[in-house]
């Protein structure tokens, strides 16, 4: 149904709405990002390192987003550019690997000046193929079709993830699968087919278990981190005690204790809990609404979409986006077991932030493109 | 499509919810958990001890101070256990180096013996000892404790210059009671609270009993803090440092000298009379000040032990045990009666021939007496004549009165577990009830009330609420925290204490004070009691008795009020007139002759001015230049050749049963009380402040810790001599 409707690649039109609301609150995120970032490494040996090279990214990803929000998503949509990015992704995985590990990851690719992370487009790839072939797979009726449909989305996935575990990243894998899990489901793919996946998936992680016993350690951290504190339950105990010692109102912004060599990565992984205790509830409460608001335009973009190309895109990047940063804030507050998941717009990570950015742009695209959708219909009407 | 995409955005709407939920748990509901448990993690808090505020005398003698010590303890499996680690490590620092050809094992016991040999000494064990001590599989063990502080920093020394762990150093305080027994019941005591067991506590002294527990908060002083903001390296990056703040010095209206006067004259009224013990109070009757409040027996506040509660050696009688006062209580009877005109002195009354029914209960006198007139009625302590006159009063106005003299309430002097004594509402009184509170039963008086009565006469009608601190001010600056509140009220008229006074003199010329209570040179005025000692529902005992004796001095202008009872005299006599009156006449004496007061006595006056005319006829036979010797007790050549005035002779000389102890002190000269401590082992601080406390005159020969004294210890010094102490570097 979406075939039809190729347009130019690239919108001079102003006339279009798009969703300023989405915009403003990504680009909000962002620069509150870059103050808590700030305020998070102020203990660090040279605090103002990851502001700069996180205001550097901010300020790319910024550009990104204004450039991608007047490029047709169905740009993206084509063999071409799905294969090529599926293709980059993989040789950047692939290569990390070539690089010295740092804290004994290899996750980086890291060039003079700065560093990158694949891992991070590899999500936006993966969206991007799978919004583009399930909307092939429904024109073509096969979606009920294990061997059509998930079995080769379950390839992709599984060449992707298994890259990005070996680095060793099972936050990021995590993340991976179940935005492809959540795409299927929306695409209209049969549960009981999801569900024959399942146990692969299931032997998958007692595998990465044995692989590394530090893991089952984490599992048991979570149950109870206060037996240990100093041990595997040390991160999330300081967490913890972070955000609680907030209480409603924060020490004030800047005036964190718990940043000072307790947290672990209070710049990344654990900033909310710099938040948490800076801001208090008032503040680590306002950031969750404004997450729940972006992921509510999102959701609105995809129900808007005009095809299901756009509306599997716009599914796949907010749950990317949405998930992560519910993932992230879950670990913080020992909801979940620990692993390494960034919180979207705010950690410092200048791969990650960029990658996020260029999401909204396309979803502020398909935004727009719904819209657009409904006005010709209104005019139709 | 639609349908799941809602599903999805319900799910992540759930998950949303779930994510708030948990927020507010942690951070509203669970906050004070958390804070508590970050301070824990972020802040390492030191405390330092305050040291307790001192008790002093109304002349700022010490009567209690602390000796700020240290005390050593070692945690002896950290000791081995960090000990190891830490040798291991600058034994391979040393190695690398190439400065060390020793194996390991030599390494570190050369290195142990070393420390525990410089150690060993300081703490006053042998080497051995220390090694054993150490090796003990304990997480606590005192090496030395309250050491003086110039030691306790060369203990620090040796630590740091070994880098030794686990051996750690604390403040421990030490009170003394310079005096030792000296107003012990006032002073009260200290127990040691059991907050300081665990090592990183503090030893507080916590007051269990007089003064030090009725102002603790004020003695206690605030601990010292430093609080350090501890990243997770253990690096500090805030430092917020509060010196402790010293406890409050407590000044009392005590006088010393008074004080150890009247615990002499007690403790020797209890051997004499083989009392089970005796009390005494003397106060200023116009400012309420208490001078002196001692019960014998007494203790001494240094070495509190056995079983406190149970010997009454701890109580203070004089505010915790009210008794039935008897005859003295007839003082407000009179004055109620007095004041509201039912009587005049002179008025003839029928004492009834010793007998009177109230009630259709008998009462009877001791001795029976006719027609008597008030005043003689007063000053026989006749039964009936006291009965009829509160028969006049009516029981609603007689109780109006006993209220108004302040009984059967506390007196709110600053002294704990103070008792209220019992004076029934009038309303539950018997047909016979006011025959006996007349003459002092069915009441019950603390010694503290019985003295502000007597005090409300003497200042002209006015009574002054008692009170024991004169004033309490900060350590260091000297900054008024708190002031009595002293409050006064009108109890009768001047005209009728004039007419109670007059009385209460008579007892003392006429009645049944005047064996006893001759003073040389000064007017007194009194009342004397025999109650029979009650015991609840059992009654009255036969032979049990509690003579007391209320009055004051001089007459004429009066500066104390003194109330003195002895409990259950056994050894024969049991009159108030013969037991307590004697007290209270040399405890009068003291007390006027140390605040050298002019004597007011007519008759004395006359003595000495016909002694100058003699002595100016005829100068070569006495020696005048002390012309107080000459009036003294100890003279009776000079007052019997003044026949027919009989100052100084002894009670003895008039006959009777009654044997007063001779007056044999001179007045005013008051004996010394205090033993003089062991001061080996103290440094230079300890030593004067220890001898200032003793209101000794320190000479200090050399420096170090003290090696020899003079006086020894346990001789009796007396204020204003002299304590030598030779001190040596250990």
């Amino acid at each position: 149904m979406a075939k039809s409707k190729r347009r130019p690649i690239w919108q001079a039109t102003e006339t279009l709405s798009w969703d300023l609301w989405m915009a403003a609150s990504a680009i909000g995120l962002t620069f509150f990002g870059l103050v808590m970032v700030y305020s998070a490494s102020a203990a660090a040996k040279n605090p103002s390192h990851h502001l700069l090279t996180q205001g550097g990214a901010a300020l790319i990803g910024i550009a990104i987003l204004a450039t991608l929000r007047r490029v047709d998503y169905h740009f993206y949509a084509r063999p071409v550019v799905v294969y090529g990015f599926l293709l980059l992704c993989i040789l950047m995985l692939a290569s990390v690997f070539l690089f010295s590990a740092r804290q004994g990851a290899h996750r980086w690719i890291i060039l003079p000046g700065f560093s990158l992370q694949p891992s991070e487009p590899a999500k936006l790839a993966m969206v991007i193929f799978l919004s583009w072939f399930l909307a092939l797979r429904e024109s073509e009726k096969q979606l009920e079709d294990f061997w059509a449909t998930i079995a080769p989305a379950g390839v992709v996935l599984g060449i992707l993830s298994s890259l990005i575990l070996l680095e060793p990243d099972l936050g990021t894998t995590a993340m991976l699968c179940l935005i492809t899990v959540t795409m299927l489901w929306i695409a209209g793919s049969p549960l009981r087919s999801l569900l024959l996946a399942a146990p692969v998936l299931a032997v998958g992680l007692v595998i990465m278990i044995l692989i590394k016993p530090y893991r089952l350690k984490r599992i048991y951290a979570f149950i109870s981190p206060e037996m240990d504190p100093l041990g595997a339950g040390y991160n999330i105990q300081q967490a913890l005690t972070a955000i609680g010692s907030g209480g409603v109102n924060g020490l004030g912004l800047g005036q964190s204790r718990q940043k000072r060599n307790l947290l672990p990565e209070p710049e990344s992984d654990f900033i909310f809990p710099v938040i948490g205790e800076e801001l208090g509830f008032i503040g680590g409460s306002c950031l969750i609404l404004v997450f729940a608001f972006f992921l509510w335009r999102g959701l609105r973009t995809a129900w808007r979409a005009p095809d299901t190309v756009g509306r599997l895109m716009a599914v796949g990047l907010t749950t990317w986006i949405g998930a992560q940063a519910f993932l992230n804030l879950s670990v913080a507050l020992k909801l979940l077991p620990t692993k390494g998941i960034t919180l979207p717009f705010i950690s410092a990570g200048g791969s990650s932030l960029i990658a996020v950015l260029t999401a909204v742009g396309i979803l502020l695209n398909i935004s727009a493109s719904g819209s657009e959708t409904r006005n010709q219909q209104a005019e139709a009407g | 499509m639609h349908r799941r995409l809602k599903l999805l955005a319900m799910i992540l709407f759930t998950w949303l919810i779930i994510i708030l939920w948990r927020l507010t748990w942690v951070q509203v509901v669970q906050h004070d958990y958390y804070a508590a448990l970050a301070r824990k993690v972020q802040v390492d808090i030191t405390r330092q001890l305050p040291v307790r505020g001192t008790i002093v005398d109304r002349d700022n003698h010490y009567l209690a101070y602390t000796l700020p010590l240290n005390s050593v303890y070692v945690d002896p499996k950290l000791f081995r256990k960090t000990m190891a680690d830490r040798l291991r490590k600058s034994y391979e620092k040393l190695k690398r180096e190439g400065k060390t050809s020793q194996t390991f094992e030599q390494y570190s016991e050369q290195t142990i013996s070393d420390a525990l040999r410089e150690l060993a000494p300081l703490l006053g064990q042998s080497e051995a000892d220390l090694r054993l001590t150490l090796s003990a599989n304990e997480s606590f063990v005192w090496l030395k404790r309250k050491m003086e502080p110039d030691a306790a920093r060369r203990v620090k020394d040796v630590i740091e210059k070994y880098n030794l762990h686990g051996i750690e150093i604390r403040d421990e305080a030490e009170r003394n009671y310079p005096n030792q027994e000296l107003a012990a019941h006032l002073i009260g005591y200290v127990g040691l609270s059991n907050k300081g067991v665990s090592p990183g506590g503090l030893d507080t002294c916590y007051g269990v009993a007089g003064i030090e527990k009725q102002f603790d908060n004020f003695l206690q002083g605030k601990p010292g803090e430093t609080e350090q903001s501890q990243d997770g390296r253990g690096d500090v990056y805030e430092r917020r440092v509060l010196p402790p703040m010293d406890g409050a010095k407590i000044k009392l209206t005590i006088d010393s000298a008074l004080q150890r006067k009247v615990e002499m004259l007690l403790a020797q009224a209890v051997r004499e009379h083989r009392a089970k013990g005796a009390s005494a109070v003397v106060m200023d009757p116009r400012t309420g000040e208490i001078l002196a409040m001692a019960n014998a027996p007494t203790f001494d506040p240094n070495r509190i032990g056995g079983d406190v509660s149970r010997n009454s050696a701890y109580l203070n009688q004089a505010v915790m045990l009210p008794y039935e006062p008897g005859s003295i209580f007839k003082v407000v009877t009179f004055a109620a009666a007095f004041e509201e005109g039912l009587i005049t002195p002179d008025e003839m009354i029928d004492c009834g021939n010793g007998q009177i029914t109230v009630g259709g209960r008998v009462i009877r006198d001791t001795h029976s007496y006719g027609r008597l007139t008030i005043e003689d009625a007063f000053a026989k302590s006749s039964n009936v004549g006291a009965i009829r006159i509160a028969q006049r009063l009516g029981r609603e106005r007689f109780h109006r009165y006993i209220i108004n003299f302040g009984f059967g309430a506390p007196t709110k002097i600053e002294l704990p577990g103070e008792q209220a004594g019992v004076v029934h509402p009038a309303a539950r009184w018997r047909p016979d009830s006011i025959g006996s509170v007349a003459i002092g039963q069915e009441v019950s008086v603390t010694l503290v009330q019985a003295v502000a009565s007597i005090a409300a006469i003497a200042n002209k009608g006015v009574l002054v609420s008692p009170h024991l601190v004169s004033e309490i001010t900060t350590a260091v600056k000297g900054d008024v925290l708190y002031k009595p509140t002293i409050e006064s009220r009108r109890v009768v008229s001047e005209r009728t204490a004039e007419l109670m006074t007059r009385i209460l003199q008579r007892v003392v010329t006429d009645g049944t004070g005047r064996h006893a209570v001759q003073l040389s040179g000064y007017t007194a005025a009194g009342k004397t009691g025999t109650p029979q000692k009650s015991f609840g529902s059992a009654g009255y005992l036969p032979g049990r008795y509690m003579p007391s004796f209320l009055g004051f001095v001089p007459a004429s202008e009066p500066r104390y009020a003194i109330v003195v009872m002895v409990d259950e005299p056994a050894a024969g006599s049991y009159y108030g007139g013969v037991v307590a009156a004697p007290i209270f006449a040399r405890l009068a004496e003291a007390a006027l002759g140390g605040a050298d007061i002019a004597p007011d006595d007519p008759k004395y006056r006359q003595l000495v001015q016909s002694l100058q005319e003699k002595l100016s006829a005829r100068p070569t036979e006495m020696d005048l230049s002390d012309g107080d010797e000459v009036m003294g007790g100890g003279q009776p050549e000079a007052s019997g050749a003044m026949a027919p005035i009989s100052y100084s002779l002894p009670a003895a000389a008039k006959g009777g049963e009654q044997v007063a102890p001779s007056v044999g002190t001179k007045p005013g000269r008051v004996e010394a009380g205090s033993r003089m401590p062991d001061l080996r082992g103290r440094g230079m601080r300890a030593v004067t402040t220890i001898c200032s406390g003793l209101q000794l005159k320190a000479k200090i020969f050399g420096s170090g810790v003290a090696v020899r004294q003079s006086p020894a210890a346990g001789a009796m010094v007396s204020p204003g001599g002299e304590c030598r102490v030779w001190l040596e570097q250990d």
